[in-house]
């Protein structure tokens, strides 16, 4: 049975919880009358020992995983035209260096002519002629470098992307990819072999997020660490992988039928980095009105909490940088010394990282304001508190904002993702109904500080910035719309596959 | 005649169009291309009106043609022109920056001799040869793109002084998330450093809760933890108080030495309370009001209450005793005394105030006119450590405004 969509994600849906995977699962669950088929790239058999963490709803009718490090690199027999095929890979690399997209597919067909094996990892790596393409490459753009870690950057950027090409791609109506990178490179070669649409939804921006972890790294080799000297660029082999996987994204743009996100500030990310502009469009999160109109009610009918209640939902894990709350809470509890602070949220992601924040809590003497609670059933928890704190230093659309101002909590957020939209409105009638709580910067303990007890002195502006929230979720961010608009693109492109058979 | 005024004209608008492309150069921002594209406009139209005034018959189609081809292409490329001159300026200063850098590394540091590190630099101690170094990261952070300004993050934080890591912090608020993130990863990186040291002294504290003498380490770590300029200003203030408190416990439970006391007075300085630390040090038995330690921490009290002379005069006691100065205390000391005030008869109104000239000593300080020489450059004289303006990030929400604000406020 053919399924309606094929879903290919990447380090999320069903073996990872968070918010993606929340979402997806969301989309599947709320859409019963079309059937989706799960792809899912994973880095290598066996990574993710716990298995699927969702239980897939029944219109998931297929789960499959292609392994990004699961190759052979044995001789399979001389393939025809091994010189052909090579020189196509040749175009490859160099239109991933020189930024040009124009070979991606004549790469895909050389993997694909005669079959699947036809053209295999050693061919691409281990015969003379691919040792040519090596060498010419390295004289051309590296011959600085050290040649040794050019010919493994060079391997390990170039199996993965040998076994995702090559893997048979199940047929469907449509492919929806949740990122560019390894995922959007696997839907761009669905869409060029089956014809079928592909679309794309990017909730962070992947080339960015990559970015960013490449240059924060130290365990890709950087000559000059140590030495006190401002750089005008990366270096090289940082360089290298950036442009991999910004190239990565260009193609997923490139072939995407439709591309979508959650937020405006995304779309920026999205054009400079090569997308068409007519392509894109804002479909934002949206959460349950209904469950959490009930947390709203209890949450008006509460009286006043004895103590201050602060609220952290979400995992407990470096990029929530709970180690600046933790320092807000000092300062908070100098002045509110009965302050209390709930973290509410699962903290087996990064136990050591966990068990860094519950040190830093003793250091700080915070011990008996502050409780890691662990996961729980936040509809229920999110009326006890008085304002939510979020001091992550990326998010892209954070439900956590959502879902307080759907109960009508005002949030201290950072600045970063979609927070400032979400607290302020996108658009003139968005911020016409007011701000749903306050922005600081990232790792500011003190601003942080100072706006929580801001929230804290005033009650009015608490409870008039949380019923702004509400309103504003009420108006832009109800999930049926979500699930509404992806039912329209999915029924629209599925409804003209079918016309064309 | 026709040939005369022909080349006239032409003189006349390659001025013009000269005028605009220096307004263009030299304009700071977008508002001040006005007169810029104002100046390309007034060119076109000279170049236009040339044309009309010649007596139709009299020009040939190619001259026709080339007076209004110019006409129109003048607006067209000149507008590009104004907005992308800047740009390449703003680029070339951030290469200027790191051309100084490297001349400097080249020739000057060599020569330099190593100075002890201090977070003090007054007005009149702008030690270029160090400024040097956080002026072209300066330039870099404010005009550079985010592969530069990563770069230059990290070696501002790998050069570790609170004044680099002071603009460290500001890119926490950079318009790039990237850099943000860049900023955050450095700080964070060094605040592990600290908060491993604090728990493994922590620890020890909580082994020997009776010996002051880890106490007094504690405090010293605490103390310098608040002062690396990885915290924030709260924080940093917290950090300073367990510091003072972990001193006086320390005094309380038997140490005998000095530490306790200066270490107890140092925080409380970095506080804001010089009172209470004179208090402190006032504690100290008699003969050891002079100690070099106790000499330092008079010293900075009076120098952050701008009692310069006061400093001036530990700065001597210090030098008397053989004690090495810090540069900042040096700097001080080799300031002429100032005179003592006198009754003297008014002076006339319109009498110049003369400033002593500062002259540092040559093997203490690199001066400016030897780095100038040095890198055959001079040094911008247009820079400016103040802060900027700071932009509000939340919405004016007055706690005196009615329900109505709330409607009426705007995000910034």
């Amino acid at each position: 049975m053919r399924p309606d969509i094929c879903l290919i994600l990447e380090g999320t849906y069903p073996f990872v919880s968070g918010g993606v995977s929340s979402w997806v699962h969301h989309l599947t669950t709320h859409l019963p009358h079309l059937t989706f088929a799960v792809l899912h790239v994973s880095p290598k058999r066996g990574f993710y020992t716990k298995g699927p963490v969702y239980t897939m709803p029944r219109n998931v009718v297929a789960l499959k995983e292609v392994y990004l490090h699961d190759y052979s690199l044995l001789a399979k027999g001389r393939p025809t035209d091994l010189r052909g095929r090579v020189e196509r890979f040749r175009d490859l690399v160099q239109d991933m260096r020189d930024g040009e997209l124009g070979s991606f597919g004549a790469f895909l067909d050389a993997l694909q002519e005669h079959g699947a094996g036809g053209f295999s990892a050693y061919d691409l790596l281990q015969t003379h002629e691919s040792w040519e393409v090596l060498v010419e490459n390295y004289e051309k753009e590296a011959s600085e470098e050290s040649f040794l870690n050019f010919f493994w950057t060079w391997r390990y950027c170039y199996l993965p992307l040998f076994n995702l090409l090559s893997v048979n791609i199940p047929q469907a109506g449509l492919y929806h990819t949740i990122s560019t990178g390894y995922a959007g490179l696997l839907a761009a070669g669905a869409r060029l072999r089956t014809g079928r649409p592909m679309i794309l939804t990017e909730h962070g921006i992947y080339a960015k997020e990559r970015r960013i972890e490449i240059n924060r790294s130290n365990w890709i080799q950087d000559w000059d660490s140590g030495e006190i000297v401002a750089q005008r660029t990366a270096p090289y082999f940082k360089r290298y992988w950036i442009r991999q996987f910004q190239m990565m994204s260009r193609i997923t743009y490139e072939h995407a039928d439709e591309i979508f996100t959650l937020y405006n500030g995304n779309t920026f990310d999205q054009i400079r980095d090569g997308a068409d502009p007519r392509k894109i469009r804002v479909v934002p999160n949206g959460i349950d009105l209904d469950k959490f109109g009930e947390a709203a009610q209890v949450f008006d009918a509460r009286g006043d909490n004895e103590r201050f209640t602060v609220g952290f939902v979400g995992r407990v894990c470096p990029i929530k940088d709970i180690q600046t709350l933790v320092g807000a809470m000092r300062l908070v509890a100098d002045k509110i010394p009965n302050v209390r602070v709930r973290v509410l949220g699962p903290m087996d992601e990064d136990p050591e990282y966990a068990d860094l924040c519950k040190r830093y809590v003793k250091r700080l003497d915070l011990e008996k304001n502050v409780k890691f609670e662990g996961r729980v059933d936040v509809i229920q928890e999110m009326p006890t508190l008085d304002v939510i704190v979020l001091t992550s230093i990326s998010e892209a659309q954070p439900l956590v904002v959502l879902e307080a101002g759907a109960v009508g909590l005002p949030t201290v957020a950072t600045d970063v993702g979609s927070c400032r939209e979400l607290l302020f409105g996108r658009d003139p009638a968005d911020r016409a109904l007011g701000a749903g709580g306050l922005v600081v910067p990232i790792s500011t303990p003190s601003e942080t500080a100072d706006a929580i007890l801001r929230l804290w002195r005033n009650k009015d502006l608490r409870l008039r910035m949380g019923r702004a929230m509400r309103n504003r979720v009420q108006a832009f961010y109800n999930q049926r719309d979500m699930v509404g608009a992806y039912d329209e693109i999915y029924s629209r492109h599925v409804q003209q596959a079918q016309r064309v058979i | 005649m026709r040939m005369f005024v022909t080349l006239l004209l032409a003189i006349l608008i390659s001025v013009v169009e000269g005028g605009s492309v220096l307004c263009a150069y030299t304009a700071e921002d977008v508002a001040m291309l006005v007169p810029a594209l104002g100046l390309h406009f007034a060119a076109a139209g000279i170049s236009f009106l040339t044309g009309r005034f010649r007596r139709r018959g009299e020009m040939s189609p190619v001259e026709r043609d080339a007076v209004l081809w110019t006409a129109l292409f003048v607006p067209l490329f000149g507008p590009p022109l104004a907005w992308a001159i800047p740009h390449m300026k703003a680029n070339k200063k951030v290469e200027d920056a790191h051309q100084v850098f490297e001349k400097y590394e080249e020739h000057v540091r060599p020569t330099v001799p190593d100075y002890e590190r201090t977070l003090f630099i007054g007005d009149f101690d702008r030690d270029l040869a160090r400024e040097l170094d956080a002026e072209s990261y300066y330039e870099v952070l404010r005009n550079g793109n985010t592969d530069q300004k990563r770069n230059a993050l990290k070696s501002l934080a790998d050069m570790g002084e609170p004044k680099h890591l002071e603009l460290v912090r500001r890119c926490l608020e950079d318009p790039e998330q990237e850099v943000r993130l860049y900023a955050y990863s450095e700080i964070e990186r060094l605040g592990r450093v600290h908060e491993e040291r604090i728990e493994e002294q922590t620890k020890q504290a909580e082994d020997e809760p009776n010996n002051p003498e880890v106490l007094c380490a504690l405090a010293e770590t605490y103390y310098h933890y608040g002062m690396s300029g990885v915290l924030d200003a709260g924080l940093s203030a917290y950090h300073f108080r367990i510091a003072a408190r972990n001193a006086a416990e320390a005094r309380v439970k038997g140490h005998d030495g000095l530490g306790p006391h200066v270490m107890e007075a140092l925080s409380l300085v970095a506080l804001g309370d010089n009172d209470a630390a004179r208090r402190t040090l006032g504690g100290l038995p008699p003969e050891r009001h002079d100690d070099e330690r106790v000499c330092l921490v008079r010293a900075r009290i009076a120098y952050l209450e701008r009692d310069f002379e006061a400093a001036r005069i530990e700065a001597l006691t210090l030098e008397a005793a053989g004690a090495e100065l810090p540069s900042w205390l040096d700097a001080l000391r080799r300031r002429p005394a100032e005179e003592p005030e006198t009754e003297s008869p008014a002076e006339e109104p319109d009498a110049p105030v003369e400033e002593p000239a500062f002259e540092p000593a040559a093997e203490a300080m690199v001066t400016v006119e030897e780095i100038a020489a040095a890198l055959e450059i001079q040094p911008p004289a247009d820079f400016d450590w103040t802060d900027p303006e700071p932009q509000s990030t939340e919405p004016d929400a007055d706690e005196s405004a009615a329900v109505d604000a709330e409607k009426d406020e705007e995000p910034s």
